[in-house]
């Protein structure tokens, strides 16, 4: 399966806020498929996913600023960690 | 909903960016594609319960209500999936949040697979996204 070859996602996301050199969190980000997009632009992104199965699939991320984290609410993070806070497909 | 939304905000900075990314509900055409040209095989039916899809308006606009997020953008647009396969189709179908359907029907569509001999099927869903600043006050 190929999901938005166009890059029309991204550019939508990119049109409302910055990416570049942000810390993102990515909550409930699934097998990481959105993540590994942007990641590689930002400084720090964080996918947490409260599904073991999604986060062990997601395997290696071949992006040096991007982790994957098996969590959920309440966020494992201190106050004022993250630039953008995303709820890609899952809110 | 209005616990994370409301934890999203402590984690996120001041003037810090929430996005809420969604699919809309909705039948799409599936079309299969030719080297000369592209036929609509069928649809493929991604509904989410409207329960939950009002859920989440419903916590986003307590969200704002709270005052803990202003509204900055809205848009909807249009993004493409491709399959390399019926059994490839299916297995989408069968994954993710909420289990798709396609009509007529999976054997209607093995069938049409069969003779046309396409390279891929595809359909364009459709997608809301919303921006919001954090507010500044924890």
């Amino acid at each position: 399966m190929e999901i938005d070859p166009e890059g029309v996602e991204l550019a939508a996301l990119g049109a409302v806020a910055t990416f570049t050199g942000a810390r993102v969190l990515e909550i409930g980000c699934g097998n990481g498929r959105l993540a590994k997009r942007y990641a590689v632009a930002t400084r720090l992104t964080v996918g947490i996913d409260p599904a073991d199965d999604r986060i062990s699939a997601v395997g290696m991320a071949a992006v040096p600023a991007l982790r994957f984290v098996r969590a959920s609410v309440p966020l494992p993070f201190r106050n004022e960690t993250f630039d953008v806070a995303l709820f890609g497909w899952s809110l | 909903m209005v616990d994370a939304l409301r934890d999203s905000h402590r984690v996120l900075v001041p003037e810090g960016t929430l996005l809420d990314l969604r699919p809309t509900a909705e039948t799409q055409p599936l079309e299969a594609t030719l080297p000369d040209r592209v036929v609509i095989v069928g649809e493929l039916e991604a509904q989410s319960p409207r329960a939950d899809d009002d859920a989440a308006d419903a916590a986003v606009h307590d969200a704002v209500g709270a005052g803990w997020f202003i509204p900055s953008a809205a848009r909807q647009f249009r993004v493409a999936f491709y399959w390399d396969s019926v059994a490839d189709l299916a297995a989408y179908a069968a994954g993710g949040r909420y289990p798709k359907h396609v009509r007529p029907g999976w054997a209607d569509l093995e069938r049409a697979w069969r003779e046309l001999r396409p390279s891929r099927l595809g359909c364009k869903r459709s997608l809301s996204l919303g921006a919001y600043r954090r507010s500044s006050p924890q």
